[in-house]
């Protein structure tokens, strides 16, 4: 982490940069962990989560249901609803810290710096306003400097770009007259609308059908290497991350498990969880024949065993590993692993 | 699986018509198949393909508006009253999401029991539930739990261990792992798979999910917009994909490897799934298709063996002009 700098110290950004943001990760997250109440109990949904995103890079955030991805998502971009909060951590974005900030120094940010596509874009579209001026709203939302035709014919530009065609026509259409993968591409319009530095995508394309994912994942694709966008892409399909990440951080029962670039965690994975989970997802290429499945489920967020959450699933699992949560560390370089046979499996001289 | 064996289940030009805006849409449209017994036919399909509506004709929980449905030698597609309830047990449904379809204030005894007590055959209960609870690998501590007291595998287990109970001898698996995590995916898949061998259970696999699909299924039916577009045994459909839907959707399915989808040509698709009430001659998928012609806007397209020849279930068929 490069010294605080000042707003100002450097004349020649963009307004509204800070010096040197271009070095700094566009979103960095440290030790950052998010509790919920549930039945008098406390639940660790995140326990203790680092990782970063850095500019013109995309990052894939996998875990299954439990794993605290979606939790983490929230928690980055200040949505964690009480009773639920942050306990401990850090997170900045494109250097500023923003766990804490109020929600009007929220709305500076939201946008501008950092956006959000959700799963379904049914929840966050507003069924009885047409698109094309959803997208001039979000617009205006963050730069209230715009006047409302330029609104509109920027809406209709960004329209156009995400592929809902002829933009003109289709931005009077209301949002039920859209196809799924239609609606999450205005979803993709009005994250982008205003340039953000980061954008998080939890789940985009889970609930689309495999053709039109392949179009939206395209899109992402193209619109991260135009923009030069940081990508933080949440998703639980092995399939869809080794296709569009450059680096993969996988999460298990709320904690960072593994982490490294995707040939790395596809080739070389590290850790007894990640290997076990590549090794079980069927592929259209291999011959018929059983799976390779790995025993139980993951813990609930409630009822997490102590040290090594996957101690109770793994075959290499000896009595260190169920009384200490194991330090995620390097097994190479821009690679770790949080597992004590880490390196080893990482050179192939031990097999879960 | 013998040749010329009778099927178990034979579903013979089925048509069903929803009433849609403007008139009506056609979600099946003249579908026609056998599944042997011990076989497993997978029906592959995106959304709106007609995949589920099939799966419901075919369990008698919707009359279709055309074909048939003959259960072993015995048309099924009208009977009513005595003669369904004696059908019934001996075709059961596995459901995608163990969480809606359990209900959530019967145990896992109550649950597994229902259809028994149903059927009326309540004294059997006691040893059937266990039964059949062993043969899913649940252990007896838990047939007194409630669903939220299971993950997400035990519950699946539980409504396969329900759809059992009758000892049915086809079982519809309606994306019997999609709403699964991955790392429990695998566990719910091989013990299908061992259970058809143990019991020699007949299987009508609907799933959009080609790579789940390719390790469960013997025969494959791909289905767009109401329509069976190709059909093959399954090694011969993965190796050799005729129809451009097919291998649209191949093209598209992320593979888990990171070398695999760089060097992947992907096929993407232009534009969005046309609405069967659109469609009123030709093939339905042109509007999508790279290798559309004039042609295939008029002429609409039948299932045909690949190379000529009689079709036949082992054979490998498509329906469009220009296969590769």
């Amino acid at each position: 982490m490069s010294a605080p700098t000042r707003p100002g110290d450097r004349p020649g950004g963009r307004p509204g940069d800070r010096p040197g943001a271009d070095l700094l990760p566009a979103l960095q997250v440290t030790g950052l962990a998010v509790e919920f109440p549930v039945e008098r109990a406390l639940v660790r949904a995140v326990a203790g989560a680092s990782f970063s995103v850095m500019r013109g890079e995309t990052v894939a955030l996998v875990g299954e249901s439990g794993s605290g991805k979606s939790v983490s998502a929230l928690a980055i971009m200040g949505l964690v609803d009480p009773p639920g909060r942050v306990t401990d951590g850090e997170v900045r974005i494109g250097g500023q810290p923003v766990l804490g900030l109020r929600e009007e120094q929220w709305r500076t940010l939201r946008g501008r710096k950092v956006a959000m596509v959700f799963q379904d874009p049914m929840t966050s579209l507003n069924p009885s306003h047409r698109i094309g001026r959803q997208v001039a709203e979000a617009i205006r939302v963050h730069d209230a400097a715009v006047s409302k035709s330029d609104a509109k014919a920027r809406a209709a530009a960004l329209l156009e770009r995400v592929g809902i065609v002829p933009a003109a026509a289709r931005a009077r259409d209301y949002p039920h007259q859209l196809s799924g993968g239609q609606r999450q591409r205005v979803m993709i319009a009005m994250a982008i609308a205003n340039q953000p530095d980061l954008l998080i995508a939890d789940e985009p394309t889970t609930a689309l059908d495999v053709t039109t994912q392949a179009q939206v994942l395209d899109l992402l694709r193209d619109l991260q290497r135009e923009m030069g966008l940081a990508l933080l892409l949440i998703t639980h399909d092995l399939g869809v991350v080794a296709g569009i990440a450059d680096r993969v951080v996988v999460m298990y029962a709320g904690r960072v498990v593994e982490e490294g670039t995707v040939d790395a965690i596809f080739r070389r994975a590290a850790h007894p969880y990640t290997r076990a989970l590549l090794a079980s997802v069927p592929r259209t290429g291999d011959a018929r024949g059983a799976l390779r499945a790995i025993v139980g489920s993951p813990p609930d967020p409630g009822e997490r065993p102590p040290g090594c959450a996957f101690a109770p699933r793994c075959t290499l699992a000896e009595d260190r590993c169920r009384t200490k949560v194991p330090d995620l560390r390097p097994v190479a370089e821009h690679h770790r692993a949080a597992c004590v046979f880490g390196d080893q499996i990482a050179v192939g001289r031990l097999v879960p | 699986m013998s040749v010329g064996a009778v099927p178990l289940l034979e579903v013979e030009g089925l048509v069903q018509r929803f009433a849609a805006r403007g008139g009506h849409r056609l979600a099946v449209d003249g579908v026609s198949f056998t599944v042997q017994p011990g076989e497993t036919l997978a029906i592959v399909g995106e959304s709106g393909s007609g995949k589920s509506t099939v799966a419901r004709i075919v369990l008698r929980l919707l009359d279709p508006n055309a074909g048939r449905v003959v259960l072993d030698g015995d048309d099924i597609t009208r009977v009513t009253g005595r003669a369904l309830r004696r059908v019934r047990p001996r075709m059961q449904i596995v459901f995608q999401d163990p969480y809606s379809s359990l209900d959530p204030r019967m145990t896992v005894q109550a649950t597994v029991a229902e259809p028994l007590r149903v059927a009326g055959r309540r004294g059997e209960v006691g040893a059937r539930v266990s039964e059949v609870l062993d043969l899913v690998g649940l252990g007896p501590e838990l047939a007194d739990r409630y669903p939220h007291e299971l993950s997400g595998g035990q519950r699946q287990r539980v409504g396969i261990a329900r759809a059992l109970v009758l000892s049915p001898e086809l079982l519809v698996l309606d994306e019997p792992v999609s709403a699964l995590d991955s790392s429990v995916q695998a566990q719910i898949l091989n013990l299908l798979v061992d259970l058809q061998r143990r019991l020699g259970l007949t299987y009508l696999f609907i799933s959009h999910d080609l790579a789940v699909v390719r390790h469960v299924a013997d025969r494959v039916a791909v289905m767009h917009l109401g329509r069976i577009v190709e059909t093959a045994p399954t090694e011969s459909l993965f190796a050799a994909p005729a129809h451009p839907y097919t291998q649209a959707l191949l093209s598209a399915s992320p593979e888990p490897d990171p070398e695999l989808e760089r060097q992947r040509r992907r096929i993407v698709l232009r534009g969005d799934v046309l609405d069967a009430t659109e469609v009123t001659s030709g093939c339905r998928f042109r509007s999508r298709c790279w290798k559309a012609t004039e042609e295939c806007a008029t002429t609409d397209p039948a299932l045909t063996v690949l190379g000529g020849g009689e079709p036949s279930p082992a054979r490998h068929q498509a329906a469009c002009l220009h296969p590769s």
